[in-house]
């Protein structure tokens, strides 16, 4: 029987002889051997999972330690893993998907030179992302967050000949760094005041103490900008649509299904001391529902399918930090997983696209390719189907338990700002659907060579579509299963799935209709260029009705840039200043380096120098002596 | 009978001559000699406390302390004459290629 | 004979052994080598089977010396030590017959100061770590070896009279000779004080603290590569143990009195030593100032005056060993006929041999305190130590020289990396120097990773029970 351990090493251990040997290997084999690997580990997972479900509701938790690691020195830290149904979603989802997401990536990176290397980081990243979710101790969760960091860098710079990877690859490694910087300070602040990082001792630590003290609200928010990072929530979010700049598979599975989602695990995991930090809790909310509204707009006008996928990733993450702010914990658990089955399922879907296009990802060289690619076709409409929260499509349910949730706990804002934002993602995701597949073809020479992709890569994308259409069905068993976890202790009263107002639900579902007819109609209908949303009526009906130019720009864009440019500006200050010491420092070793004369008698005089100041010092201070 | 602390007066300037030798002077056969006029003025303020304190430990730490000298003599002469032999000169200010 | 002094006796055995050998055979054919390192297993495997976890201290010799888990677990650091510098100088035209017999006499005395509890003891162990080095930094290996010799043997000497004048007049003021026998009655405080700072530097002296440090990187760069491994690590691990005696046994109750001193000292010693550290060429001076920069670090685990300050300071020899080991002996390899090398001679030492270049990287990372080594751990406990004892200033020092010494570790290994081979001539790989090479790269790998085993050891040993 696998234990915790192993479904951690396995992907460790693929990535590792994928490096040594990736080399020797014939062709085809490192990346039948990662994804055989990663296999492995979501089977242990499923195995750990089951025996995870036969324990009782009250000690359902799983624990597997490689011995005390810091034993000894004060408090001990251990090299602890531990498996409790929360993780154990994640798990299963990091796994499953992961292993998908490595078959697809035999076909997509077929013939690519650097294949290998490329199954190698996969299998990293898979590694470092188990271990973030299995950490039984916030250190443990640290070095994962920070491992999973370096794998997307790897990933996002994947094509490092090419200058705009690099440039993205290091934007997303610096905004990282500001958030893991985040954690571990937040980390070192709960070490210092409780000497434990491992979650029982510090929850059961939480639930005797009384809320709104600013030690919690300042851990909590210190946590928070670490998840803020890792999730690309506004402001920290630039990194995430540049960071398209890796494979497809890898946007599917880094930045929209599994690494993006830490953020929502952490605070998640870390609800006891949500109830402790309310104004932080609170302010969760808020920007998440002001990212997903946020995203949203920017993705009306992106020209690139895989900007627009990665602007409604940034969209939906935002919908699962509402659903942490307003403490409907399994609700935003519940989205993640959806999430997870239809967003994958998009940018696989989209990546069969580019695929068959030979690399092309702008809009306006695209249409009519339902004909081409009917199956593509087909699994990217169940896709937008469930992002766009039609019933009965996954998605409609995770949504529809968010937003109800929002409601119920009066948070009328934030209910009103999703459902809004769930008309505005039925419209740009119809956009890009009937761009792409309908209407006809904008560039002839790319539509003839068109063609379906091969079978190792939509059998992933056909079992994606099932679970992105039938995932909503897990509801019901996610809310029973989950239950333990939030009744152990205080601070999630309302993470239960409830519904909302049926009229709420009709209103959401109404928008999102209205959104897509408006896609049909400005786009099949009128038939109108990607790039339009300037010039026509119809586009300054939309920038006069949202105030996208002035009051995106004004409000959003304008600042972020300014925020990027500052971060530029502090990067190179950073340097330049660590420059300009380090030179100082040099300069002054330098100039200490003549009084090492090489001459005895001046040894022999500091010795007599050093020897008085001691002196003078015992006679001063040694009064008392034994 | 003279007074343990005067003995030790005596230690403290032989050691102080010492260790002055050892700054100033530029023979290294000196200097050496002066660092061995500070172990003695050790074994002295030694020999001075064992009797204050009717105490035999003091005496024997002395006769550890001549017959240790004697052997950091034998190894110090044998180095500083194996120095003398490639220079033919003992300044020890100008044996300093060794610095930084 | 008493039984648990076996692992001392197993080298004092092994000296008389080598000196036999040589009177025996001559200087033409040499069975020193084996000998002293057969001896030196012999008394591993006594320190190991004298180890227990629960083992009450032993007084012996009317309590002059001490046998409690402290002083095995020094002797098995000492043994460690010695036995790395003898495979790495294993050379008998290089580095003579007389190089075993003199590296386990020293070795002894080390062990002699892991163990001493009596004034007597401490100087006698102190002469016997400091006599065979005198011998051993003047043999000829290097152009400038009798200078090192000589300026280690006038300022050794001259240390050796303040620590001894020190010790009488802590015998005047205290009327005993055993540390754990200092008590408040019957002392005479001037005295008492005086007889401190004049042994605490001479202890401080051997350990290479600043102001005392300058003897150091002369000293290293004068002498062969083993014998300066030997000093680096042996001598470290001797006057850390010596300190942790003198001080915890015998001023344990006025830890107000020397433990700021310490820290200030150790403060300033952490700086500096990184400081020039930093635009050092030769690598053995360069290794001579790292090794006074650690010499700072350990100062922290004597300043907290806890039980973790206690156990981080004996863990921390132990990854500072094996990265001194690694450290020496890649400069070791890459030096080859030579007696010492400059940071430009290791350019493009990564694509001469790929895998020198990867030890050479464990150890300057575990030297600059990179997570995953035994140095990052080690550093990390220190740290610890200092912020239960309320220290932040302590930590803030740690942090900063830590900072610098980055930049100083980080140009040797750049320039391994960077710049094309200055020479293409292969690198020999003597059997002793990757033997010393594989445990040191383990030892810092194992000890960042796993490091609970060794914790469990040192938690045995350091725990004092007064500092509790």
């Amino acid at each position: 029987m696998l234990g915790l351990i192993e479904i951690v090493v396995l992907p460790l251990m693929g990535s590792v002889t994928i490096m040594a040997f990736g080399g020797l290997m014939p062709k085809r084999l490192p990346g039948i051997w990662a994804s055989l690997v990663v296999f492995a580990s979501f089977l242990a997972s499923i195995a750990a999972d089951v025996r995870l479900g036969h324990l009782s509701a009250a000690h359902r938790m799983i624990t597997g330690t490689l011995g005390a690691w810091v034993t000894g020195f004060g408090p001990a830290i251990g090299w602890r893993l531990t498996l409790d149904p929360l993780s154990a979603v994640w798990l299963l989802v990091i796994t499953g998907i992961g292993f998908l997401i490595h078959v697809y990536s035999n076909g997509y990176m077929h013939g690519d030179s650097g294949e290998a290397r490329y199954f190698s980081y996969l299998n990293f990243f898979i590694f470092a992302m188990l271990l973030l979710v299995l950490a039984g101790n916030l250190l443990i969760l640290l070095i994962g967050w920070a491992l999973v960091g370096l794998a997307s860098y790897f990933l996002i710079g994947f094509w490092y000949e090419r200058t705009s990877a690099v440039l993205a690859a290091k934007k997303a490694f610096v905004m990282n760094t500001v958030g893991d910087v985040g954690v571990l300070v937040g980390l070192a602040l709960l070490y210092l005041r409780y000497h434990t990082v491992a979650y029982p001792g510090l929850f059961h630590a939480f639930a005797s103490a009384v809320p709104g003290q600013p030690f919690f609200e300042w851990t909590a928010f210190l946590l928070y900008i670490g998840a803020m990072a890792k999730s690309a929530q506004f402001p920290l979010h630039m990194w995430l649509a540049d960071a398209m700049e890796g494979p497809t598979p890898v946007s599917a599975l880094i930045h929209a299904a599994t690494m993006v989602t830490a953020g929502v695990y952490l605070m998640t995991r870390l609800f006891p001391l949500l109830r402790l930090a309310p104004v932080t809790h609170e302010m969760i909310g808020v920007i998440g529902a002001f990212t997903a509204i946020f995203a949203a707009s920017i993705a009306f006008f992106q020209q690139d399918i895989k900007r627009v996928l990665a602007y409604s990733t940034l969209s939906q993450l935002g919908y699962m930090f509402l659903g942490v702010g307003v403490g409907a914990y399994t609700a935003a658990v519940f989205h993640f997983v959806t999430h997870a089955f239809f967003k994958a399922l998009l940018f696989l879907a989209a990546g069969s696209v580019i695929h068959a296009l030979a690399g092309e990802q702008d809009l306006s060289r695209m249409g009519g390719l339902a004909k081409k690619l009917p199956v593509t076709m087909w699994t990217f409409l169940a896709g937008t189907l469930a992002i766009a929260g039609f019933p009965p499509f996954s998605g409609y349910f995770s949504k529809e338990a968010l937003l109800g949730a929002a409601f119920n706990s009066g948070h009328y804002g934030l209910w009103l700002i999703g459902v809004i934002t769930a008309g505005m993602t039925a419209f740009y995701m119809f956009r890009l659907f009937f761009l792409t597949f309908f209407g006809s073809p904008r560039d002839q020479a790319l539509y003839q060579h068109a063609h379906e992709a091969p079978l190792v890569m939509t059998i992933p994308v056909a079992i994606l579509a099932v679970l992105a259409v039938a995932g909503g069905a897990l509801g019901g068993g996610l809310d029973r299963w989950l239950a333990p976890v939030f009744a152990q202790y205080p601070g999630a009263a309302h993470a239960a799935l409830a519904a909302g107002p049926i009229w709420s639900t009709v209103l959401t579902v109404g928008l999102a209709v209205v959104g897509m007819g408006a896609a049909y109609w400005i786009y099949l209908r009128r038939g109108l260029a990607p790039t339009a949303g300037t010039e026509t009526a119809p586009g300054r009906w939309m920038r006069q009705a949202w105030g996208l130019d002035a009051a995106w720009t004004l409000v959003a864009v304008e600042p972020s840039k300014i925020l990027g440019d500052a971060f530029r500006k502090m990067e190179r200050g950073v340097l330049f200043a660590v420059d300009g010491v380090a030179t100082g420092i040099w300069a002054w070793a330098e100039d200490l380096r003549p009084l090492q004369t090489g001459q005895v008698r001046r040894y022999a005089l500091s010795i007599m120098v050093g020897l008085f100041a001691i002196l003078a010092y015992y006679l001063v201070r040694g009064r008392v002596i034994g | 009978m003279i007074g343990a602390n005067w003995v030790v007066a005596l230690a403290g300037a032989i050691f102080a001559v010492g260790a002055v030798g050892v700054m100033i002077r530029k023979n290294p056969l000196i200097m050496f000699m002066s660092a061995e006029m500070m172990w003695n003025a050790a074994a002295l303020a030694f020999v001075a406390y064992a009797r204050v304190y009717h105490a035999i430990n003091g005496q024997v730490m002395a006769f550890l302390i001549i017959g240790t000298a004697a052997a950091e003599v034998g190894i110090g002469l044998a180095i500083i004459v194996a120095v003398y032999h490639r220079r033919h000169r003992l300044d020890i200010d100008e044996l300093s290629s060794l610095r930084g | 004979m008493n039984p648990l002094l076996w692992p001392e006796y197993s080298v004092l055995l092994g000296v008389l052994a080598c000196l036999a050998a040589v009177m025996a055979l001559g200087t033409k054919r040499s069975a020193e080598y084996p000998v002293s390192i057969v001896a030196l297993v012999a008394s591993a495997v006594f320190t190991v089977h004298g180890w227990s976890g629960h083992q009450s201290p032993v007084a012996l010799y009317g309590q002059t010396v001490i046998i409690d888990n402290f002083s095995v677990a020094v002797d098995g650091l000492v043994i460690l030590a010695a036995a790395a510098s003898i495979l790495l100088g294993w050379n008998e035209r290089r580095s003579g017959t007389d190089f075993p017999a003199l590296v386990l006499l020293a070795a002894l005395g080390m062990m002699v100061l892991g163990a001493a509890n009596s004034f007597l003891v401490l100087f006698l162990g102190i002469e016997l770590l400091s006599l065979p080095l005198y011998i051993l930094a003047a043999s000829p290996g290097t152009s400038a070896s009798g200078e090192a010799g000589l300026k280690y043997l006038l300022l050794g000497a001259f240390s050796s009279g303040i620590l001894l004048f020190g010790l009488a007049l802590l015998y005047g003021g205290s009327g005993t000779m055993i540390f754990t026998a200092i008590g408040p009655a019957h002392t005479i405080a001037p005295l008492v004080a005086a007889g401190s700072a004049l042994t605490l530097v001479g202890l401080i002296f051997k350990l290479g603290v600043v102001p005392f440090h300058m003897w150091v990187p002369d000293v290293y760069e004068g002498s062969s590569m083993p014998v300066a491994h030997f000093m680096a690590f042996g001598t470290k691990v001797g006057a850390a143990a010596i300190l942790m005696r003198f001080l915890f046994f015998g001023f344990y109750l006025s830890p107000g009195v020397w433990g700021p001193l310490i820290g200030y000292l150790g403060v300033l010693t952490m700086i500096v030593g990184n400081l020039m550290a930093l635009p050092q060429n030769d690598l053995k001076r360069l290794l001579a100032y790292s090794g006074i920069g650690n010499a700072g670090y350990l100062l922290i685990g004597l300043a907290s005056h806890n039980v973790t300050g206690a156990e981080a300071m004996l863990f921390y020899l132990l990854p500072y060993g094996f990265a001194v080991m690694g450290a020496f002996a890649v400069v070791t390899m890459v030096a080859g006929e030579r007696s010492s090398i400059s940071v430009k001679d290791l350019a493009g030492l990564s694509s001469r041999s790929p895998a020198l270049s990867a030890f050479f990287v464990v150890a300057m990372l575990s030297l600059a305190g990179i997570p995953l080594t035994g140095g990052f751990v080690g550093k990390f406990y220190l740290l610890q130590a200092a912020l239960f004892a309320n220290q932040p200033g302590l930590a803030v020092g740690l942090v900063l020289a830590t900072l610098v010494g980055m930049g100083a570790y980080l140009r040797p290994l750049l320039a391994s990396f960077g710049h094309p081979a200055q020479s293409l001539e292969p690198i020999v790989w003597p059997w002793g120097g990757a033997l010393v090479l594989a445990v040191a790269t383990l030892g810092t790998i194992g000890l960042g990773v796993y490091p609970a085993p060794i914790v469990q050891i040192v938690s045995h040993s350091a725990n004092f029970f007064w500092l509790h």
